[in-house]
């Protein structure tokens, strides 16, 4: 057996993970969306202040006025806690006013757009914003331009933004949490018609073996349901038939049980040699058949292990086969005086099967048509390929069997009223069914060669790839 | 004739040898698988009748431990097994019995099987008989009444082969190959001449011989 896999925990596994995944990239994006936001809010005052100090940036005559307005530090002081540094530089890269060596955009153009990028200062991020002012004042030296720049540290933008992240983080991990605990609700939900169904299963008697309801169960397992219900039926007829096969046995183990102790008693009795003789005599016959009827359950019992679970095939030939079965009984044969006779081709018929089942079914066959056979009649047994499917035919002269009969012989312990030899077992045509089913084969009865006796048909199914040269 | 016999249920042992011992047969019995291993190591029997599940040691192993150490003819040895598997009796041919009997089986059975088995060994006199004839396995002479029995050799040949299977069919094939060299360029059909004229030469010795379509050829005596 494998071993065990929880379905909760399997559906827990494969929603779980993912779900956190996928929140941490969403948590990713949203602080990358906080960010984005905050800095195009901040970059606003920024370009505010920028542009304010380039209205109050003139130039007459050579040389430049700069009046840093109060209003471009005006954004800036709900934000104490950050530094915020400017400079004006000219063309040549002189500092004009402000702090030093800020530095200047490498992108930076004369358009008079404002470029805002991330920049360091002093070993710090800072946010820095550059313009460049053109002043058109010809007598200028180094060009009729400016640059001014305005840059701030970043410590209120990344908070600002961390803020926003952590408060949507705390929302979807409280959304996953809830999505958690609702999972596990549903399949609690979802299994609890298997737990149930589980305990009341574990309730039954060791005996019970009633079908399962499958009322209560989801639709899903239903057909499982059914499908268990259907093997424990079958198991329950087996079972059933097994107790009726031991009763019967026991049953039929005492009739020649009582006939042996009659016998035995009766010879203790006799004074006379000859008729001792003659008792132990009818003794020992009625001892063969009890043991012909032990050995015949064993066989049942065997074919019907065998029946359902066919795992030792192999290909079987069933000229040699049946030949040589036939080979074994004609001591059998010759006592009664039989003439028993083999017909088949000279070629392999070939099926695929267990060969000492097979081998005990054909045994059963002829050995029911030399006991039923009146002394001196002929018994054949023939093999022979019709149509993709090996017949084996055993013929005999006996009394044969009534239409109205030739289904109930193939029962246990069946016994014709009025043919009672006391030396069949009842079993020789159950064990050659069992077989032959087990084998997926088909059994028939048929009247003897001109109407008289019985004639015994098995079909087989030639092995695949080995039908085509007997056809 | 020594034979030994282990069989370990005492009653079936007992009958068995009470029979076998008024047969004229000296016999030893032993129950258990390991005294049975340790008499085999230290006495020379003829002829070995072994039941295979035994006490002290499984009859499969004294047979395997039997054969280990054997050199030169080896002991024939019957097994008996109640276990009627063929697994058992493949395992148990494999080992080196020379035959089998499932139980139950009948005593005549079991003689039978053990003249056999002696015969094969050369421990019996080696002269077949049935009805008048009689065949000497060693010189292949054929007598009816004690006069010898004139056969070509392939007469000779097919008797030999019926004779070795009294009771029991011998089918064409193998009288073929017995009678005839591989390369012999004859056909099976061919074997019904030298049998009809092996029928005729033994008429009137009280046996026949019996064809059985589709089966073969059985020697029998015929019914006074």
């Amino acid at each position: 057996m494998t071993p065990r896999f929880s379905l909760r925990r399997r559906v827990i596994a494969w929603l779980l993970p993912p779900l956190a995944i996928l929140v941490g990239v969403n948590a990713w994006l949203s602080y990358r969306g906080a960010l984005e936001a905050v800095n195009r809010a901040y970059d606003r005052s920024l370009t505010a202040s920028i542009k304010a100090v380039a209205e109050q940036t003139h130039s007459i005559a050579g040389r430049v006025h700069i009046d840093i307005p109060y209003s471009a530090f005006e954004m800036f002081e709900d934000k104490a806690q950050e530094r915020v540094y400017y400079a004006v530089i000219d063309t040549q890269g002189d500092l004009l006013t402000g702090y030093p060596d800020l530095p200047l955009p490498s992108a930076l153009n004369d358009s008079g757009e404002v470029l805002i990028v991330d920049a360091r200062y002093r070993g710090e991020p800072i946010r820095l914003g550059a313009m460049s002012k053109r002043l058109y004042d010809p007598a200028l030296a180094g060009g009729d331009a400016v640059y001014i720049v305005f840059a701030e540290t970043t410590g209120s933008r990344t908070t600002l933004a961390r803020d926003l992240f952590l408060d949507s983080l705390r929302r979807q991990l409280l959304l996953l949490g809830v999505g958690a605990v609702l999972i596990v609700l549903a399949l609690g939900s979802a299994f609890r018609p298997l737990i149930e169904l589980r305990d009341a299963i574990r309730k039954r008697g060791d005996e019970d073996l009633t079908p399962v309801p499958a009322s209560n169960v989801p639709s899903e397992v239903g057909p499982l349901i059914d499908a268990i219900n259907h093997h424990t039926e079958r198991l329950s007829a087996l079972l059933a038939a097994r107790r009726r096969f031991l009763a019967d046995a026991a049953h039929q183990i005492r009739t020649p049980l009582a006939v042996l102790t009659t016998q035995a008693e009766y010879g203790l009795r006799q004074t006379e040699p000859e008729e001792m003789l003659r008792t132990f005599a009818s003794l020992l016959r009625s001892i063969r058949a009890t043991r012909r009827l032990a050995n015949q359950m064993l066989t049942m019992s065997r074919a019907e292990a065998v029946n359902g679970l066919m795992d030792e095939r192999a290909p079987v030939d069933l000229t040699g086969m049946v030949k040589d079965v036939a080979m074994e009984l004609v001591p059998l044969a010759l006592n009664k005086g039989i003439d028993l006779a083999f017909e088949g081709p000279s070629t392999p018929v070939v099926v695929e099967g267990n060969a000492p089942m097979l081998r005990e079914m054909v045994a059963n066959l002829i050995d029911n048509a030399i006991r039923y056979s009146p002394d001196d009649a002929q018994v054949t047994a023939a093999v022979a390929v019709f149509g993709g499917e090996a017949v084996i035919s055993v013929t005999d002269q006996g009394p044969g069997i009534p239409e109205a009969e030739r289904e109930n012989v193939f029962r246990r312990f069946y016994r014709i009223l009025g043919q009672g030899d006391s030396d069949g077992s009842g079993l020789g045509l159950a064990i050659v069914r069992e077989i032959c089913w087990a084998h997926g084969g088909k059994v028939a009865l048929r009247d003897g060669e001109e109407g008289r006796g019985l004639c015994v048909e098995i079909e087989l199914p030639v092995r695949q790839g080995d039908d085509a040269q007997h056809a | 004739m020594r034979l030994l016999l282990v069989e370990d249920h005492r009653e079936l042992s007992e009958w068995i040898a009470k029979t076998l011992r008024h047969a004229g047969y000296v016999l030893d019995v032993l129950d258990r698988g390991d005294h049975a291993d340790h008499a085999l190591l230290t006495q020379h029997y003829d002829l070995v009748i072994l039941d295979l599940s035994l006490p002290g040691m499984d009859g499969l192993d004294v047979l395997r431990r039997l054969r280990a150490r054997e050199k030169g003819v080896p002991t024939p040895v019957l097994v008996l097994t109640a276990r009627g598997s063929t697994e058992d009796r493949v395992k148990g041919l494999n080992l080196g019995a020379d035959d089998y009997l499932p139980k139950p089986f009948d005593l005549g059975e079991l003689e039978a099987r053990i003249k056999a088995l002696l015969r094969r060994s050369g421990n019996v006199a080696p002269t077949v008989r049935i009805g008048l004839l009689e065949f000497d396995t060693n010189t292949r002479m054929a007598t009816v009444s004690g006069q010898p029995l004139a056969l070509t050799p392939r007469e000779l040949a097919v008797l030999e082969a019926l004779m070795s299977r009294i009771g029991r069919p011998v089918s064409r094939e193998a009288l073929f190959e017995k009678v005839f060299d591989f390369d012999a360029d004859a056909r099976v059909e061919a074997i019904e001449i030298y049998v009809s004229r092996l029928r005729k030469k033994l008429e009137g010795s009280g046996v026949a011989i019996n064809t059985l379509r589709g089966l073969g050829y059985l020697l029998a005596e015929v019914a006074q």
